[in-house]
């Protein structure tokens, strides 16, 4: 395995600070009414979320510069970490509640959710996991990963924030197929588990209306619908061509959540489907170009990494939009780089710091 | 390097996102696209908030399109407290302007409604130190605020509508569905908390306004049967009376008069018992006024005839009750025009006896008396007859002159003009006809009489019942120059039941001229002092309402009068020259006047005096202080308080007294023209 240092992949640079330009602009044009009212300053947020953009850079920065077979080494101390922090959440006086879960851990003003940590730190362990162990192999491969995500996956459940869960849970199932893992085996996981979330969603009636008000959100349409309908509104008001950037009505307080995990929706009103097709096809981009560093990376733990991390955001995102076009049941996922939260955006950043890294050691030429 | 299969297995995933953003694509096309203008439709629907606008109620007028109740427009203040930005500051200042407690206003000012009204109907000087003002989240709205012209006159059948323009009483509420209109609306783009979006979208519905109510009442008409019930009331100590003037034709009513009434301009300054129209909503025993209908229906169903004889001796013993005619020693041998012209008793138990219940009961129900009449006023009272199962001979002898039943006086009257109207029943109403704002007619519920008594059957009772006035009980209800027929009436005052000592309704019913009746009237008299009997004191306001409406419609005498007959002098004081003038006129007499001003303040001879035809009525006219619809103080001085209480009350104005002793001092001034109702208060020493 020889190392050779090149060039980081500038177009997934370019790709990621474009969509970090447009997350930025939305969330100031999202999130003015609301902070006008509740903070009396309109640019609260959008103040906020440069701020959490100039860190998350420098943090991209950093990692794009740690060469990456150093995760490689320290996959355990990295898992007792996770578990740590995110049992730390749990504990009464630790953990911050907002709606009715624990999410955030607080450093005095600083405020930090180990939830969005773990996904970075779950692909870093999987990745050197996955490249010692011969995941082929159900009771001595795929067995031991399953139980070390059920540990971190049950923590985030317990929060709860069954939308983290779900992207963990995705983007580990990736890495276990792309890792080699029999699809006979993963049918057998899924054919286990489907069951189970299955009874989980269906015992509680409040559960139940929740999960398939995306299918007709106007049964309800103060209660488990009012999301879906203000998005579809939201939407529609923007048409083709969009209301504008800033001429938004939704935001007035019908569209709740409209600058965390709503903001497509504020997004497809201002600069309508063109703006929130050209957000795809950003998307789209990034997905070639992660999958593409993947491809090229050096060496088998370079690979899953990349894929790691890459279907990452991409899960989210493809999650995200799904949710607000009401394609998906609701699951309280952000839309990376876009959405406004500190705590996704640096670690998000973080991540592509790595891919970068990973791609400056990539093959030349056709791989 | 990394394994081949690894490989394979990431260009699959690629291969899989691009797929499934594509169809995320594809969903949001859909979702912006097609789909997309109904959910655009949707978030529109949820912003937009409808202010109502109140449309401008309908006018009533009387017969001769003489507004009667119109709507004019005010300025009414209202706030939008999420727009309001200081609430404390803005509530102190507009205190000031508003004349309202502060504390109220922040309490409106910081409430929870999208849209509050903080002042309705303000003054002109108001309303532009507001728009002065222009505070953030105030703003002035026009409002249609009611205006009765007339003042009391006719108040209680018009009745007056509330500060939402919703008809509360009389034909404002009868008639409410007519003249309410349709409201528009104005649509405000607003956010999820009430408040206007920026650049926000406005539309304006229209109002529809309401229709245009015409009654069958005549103002002059009306004015007579007032000024005459007023000026009786006065004379005989009434506690209170009714006029009804109806068409024996068609049931319209000309007038409806009761006094005491109220200004409904200031309804709100009157006991809500004022409102009332005791003449609809009020149940009297009928007495001697009843036996025209017993009459009938003894010869229309044969038992008597014109050459029947009867012999009173002063009492009848029915089933071993003595019941007494009201003549003592009775009337001895009479024929049947003596029997209706003494109004005895006696005779008209022997009808009634020679009916039986059944027949009699089947009469009366096809005549509607036991009925409401289904007039078009509010709060007609349902009459009270015994049940038909458990009349006894003797209840049926003492129904048969008109007691142990109840009904309202129009009850009464509209039951006499089947009698006038040559047989057939009419429905009595007030509203002739309903116009769109575009002048179209809108149609009305019609009424076919029923036939109840033949022409022959008819006719003789007129003829019977212009005895009466001829040579029997009720000589004082002739009208020099046209035939009458009617009948005095006096009942005992029932209060729950029982009859009160010394408590009398004095009354008289009839119809003119005859053949050809054009006015049925009733009057009635509630409780007057001294001389009570109907044919005393009923039948000279019947005279004079009657002989008035007469010659105001234009109905040419059937003779000359006799030269000597003399006309009561109306009261015209306190009302418009015009109107007195016309009041004149109507009681024959010749105008002069002295002075300026369109009211009449004094008039000689006083009201009520008895004089020639031709005599000259002199008004001394005063200045326009004097309007329609006001009256002057009276003076107090030297009055112990019970009586300036009554003498305030008389002039229709309400009273407080301060201290004891005889009157001192009062505010208002004797002679002040003021509205009616307004307060007058006297200080005693």
């Amino acid at each position: 395995m020889e190392a050779r240092r090149g060039i980081p992949d500038l177009y997934l640079l370019l790709i990621v600070f474009s969509i970090l330009g447009i997350g930025i602009v939305m969330v100031g044009s999202a999130s003015s009414v609301d902070a006008l009212a509740v903070y009396h300053n309109p640019y609260y947020f959008l103040e906020r979320q440069i701020i959490w953009s100039v860190l998350g850079t420098a943090a991209m920065l950093f990692f794009s510069r740690v060469s990456y077979w150093r995760w490689q080494s320290i996959p355990w101390p990295l898992y007792i970490i996770t578990v740590v922090l995110l049992a730390a959440v749990l504990v009464p006086h630790l953990g911050r509640a907002v709606n009715g879960s624990r999410r955030w851990l607080g450093f005095g003003p600083l405020t930090v959710q180990p939830s969005e940590f773990a996904k970075l730190s779950m692909i870093l362990v999987f990745a050197a996991t996955l490249t010692s162990w011969k995941v082929r192999d159900f009771w001595h491969g795929l067995v031991p990963h399953v139980l070390l995500l059920a540990a971190v996956g049950g923590l985030v459940i317990l929060q709860p924030d069954l939308g983290t869960a779900a992207a963990l849970a995705g983007t580990a199932a990736v890495m276990l197929f792309v890792a080699g893992a029999r699809m006979k085996h993963l049918g057998l996981l899924g054919a286990l588990s489907l069951p189970t979330v299955a009874l989980l969603i269906l015992k509680t009636p409040y559960r139940r209306e929740r999960f398939f008000a995306f299918l007709d959100p106007w049964k309800h349409p103060h209660s488990s619908g009012y999301h879906i309908i203000q998005a579809l509104y939201a939407l529609g008001s923007g048409g083709l061509l969009g209301d504008g950037l800033g001429r938004s009505r939704l935001k007035y307080f019908y569209l709740p959540e409209q600058h965390t995990d709503f903001i497509f929706a504020i997004l497809g009103e201002e600069l309508g489907f063109i703006g929130g097709a050209a957000v795809i096809v950003l998307f789209v981009l990034l997905a070639i170009r992660g999958y593409r560093i993947a491809l090229r990376a050096p060496d088998n733990f370079g690979a899953l990494l990349a894929t790691g991390l890459t279907t990452m955001v991409v899960l989210q995102a493809a999650i995200n939009i799904g949710v607000v076009t009401g394609s998906l049941p609701i699951t309280g996922i952000p839309l990376p780089f876009v959405s406004y939260g500190g705590s996704s955006l640096v670690f998000s950043m973080a991540g592509v710091g790595i891919l970068l890294n990973i791609s400056k050691h990539g093959l030349r030429g056709g791989g | 390097m990394t394994s081949p299969g690894l490989r394979r297995r990431i260009a699959c995933l690629l291969l899989v996102s691009v797929l499934a953003f594509g169809a995320l694509t594809a969903r949001l096309l859909w979702v912006q696209g097609p789909a997309g203008e109904g959910y655009a439709r949707g978030g529109l629907a949820q912003r937009l908030r409808a202010v109502p606008v109140q449309p401008p109620r309908g006018e009533i007028l009387d017969r001769r399109s003489v507004p009667l109740a119109v709507s004019v427009t005010v300025d009414s203040a209202y706030a939008v407290p999420a727009q309001v930005r200081h609430p404390a500051a803005e509530a102190a200042r507009l205190a000031l302007i508003l004349h309202r407690p502060a504390a109220t206003l922040l309490r409106q000012l910081t409430g929870r409604a999208a849209l509050v009204w903080i002042a309705r109907r303000l003054s002109s000087q108001q309303a532009a130190q507001l728009r002065q003002a222009a505070p953030p989240g105030v703003g002035i709205a026009p409002e249609a605020q009611r205006f009765y012209p007339q003042g009391e006159l006719a108040a209680q059948v018009l009745g007056f509508a509330g500060i939402d323009n919703q008809g509360l009483a009389g034909v404002e509420l009868s008639a409410d569905r007519y003249l309410r209109g349709r409201p528009g609306r104005i649509l405000l783009e607003q956010d999820a908390l009430n408040r206007d979006l920026p650049d926000a979208l406005r539309r304006f519905v229209p109002p529809t306004p309401g229709d245009t109510v015409t009654l069958t009442l005549d103002r002059n008409v009306q004015l007579i049967a007032r000024q005459a019930l007023r000026l009786t009331v006065a004379s005989t100590g009434s506690a209170g009376g009714s006029v009804i003037v109806m068409n024996p034709r068609t049931g319209g009513i000309l007038a409806l008069a009761n006094w005491p009434s109220f200004d409904p301009n200031a309804y709100a300054r009157y006991p809500a018992a004022a409102w009332r129209n005791p003449a609809v909503s009020d149940l009297i025993p009928p007495g001697s006024t009843f036996k025209p209908l017993t009459l009938a229906a003894a010869l229309q169903d044969g038992v008597v005839t014109g050459a029947s004889r009867f012999y009173d001796p002063g009492y009848s013993v029915v089933n071993g009750v003595r019941i007494r005619c009201w003549k003592h020693g009775g009337h001895g041998s009479q024929d049947l025009a003596q029997v209706v012209e003494n109004s005895c008793n006696t005779g008209f138990v022997d009808l009634g006896l020679r009916l039986g219940t059944a027949r009699f009961y089947r009469f009366l129900e096809r005549l509607g008396v036991t009925r409401r009449t289904g007039v078009d006023l509010p709060g007609e009272a349902r009459p009270m007859f015994p049940r038909e199962r458990s009349v006894r001979p003797v209840d049926l002898a003492v129904m048969s002159f008109g007691q142990t039943l109840a009904i309202t006086p129009l009850g009464l009257l509209t039951a006499l003009c089947a009698i006038a109207n040559g047989g057939v029943t009419v429905r009595p109403h007030v509203v002739r006809k309903v116009q769109k704002p575009d002048g179209q007619p809108v149609s009305l519920p019609s009424h076919r009489g029923r036939r109840v008594l033949s022409r022959a059957v008819a006719a003789e009772v007129t003829r019977l019942l212009t005895g009466v006035v001829a040579v029997g009980t009720g000589k004082k209800a002739a009208v020099p120059g046209y035939r009458v027929a009617g009948k005095t009436g006096t009942a005992q005052v029932v209060v729950n039941g029982r009859y009160q000592e010394g408590a009398y309704l004095a009354s008289f019913i009839g119809f003119a001229p005859v053949p050809d009746p054009r006015v049925a009237v009733l009057v009635l008299l509630d409780r007057p002092q001294g001389e009570y009997y109907g044919g005393q004191i009923a039948a000279p306001l019947f005279a004079q309402v009657v002989g008035e409406t007469l010659r105001y419609l234009g109905v040419p005498p059937q003779e000359t009068p006799p030269a000597a007959e003399k006309v009561i002098v109306p009261d015209i004081e306190n009302i418009s020259v015009g109107d007195a003038r016309s009041l004149a006129a109507a009681a024959g007499l010749r105008w002069a006047s002295r002075g300026r001003g369109d009211a009449v303040l004094r008039q000689l001879p006083a009201p009520g005096s008895r004089v020639p035809p031709g005599s000259t009525l002199l008004a001394l006219r005063g200045a326009s202080a004097v309007l329609r619809g006001r009256v002057r103080v009276p003076a107090l001085a030297g009055a112990r308080p019970r009586a300036a209480a009554a003498l305030a009350r008389a002039a229709g104005l309400a009273f407080r007294a301060v201290g004891s002793g005889r009157a001192v001092a009062q505010d208002p001034l004797p002679g002040t023209p003021v509205r009616p109702g307004s307060l007058v208060t006297a200080e005693f020493r």
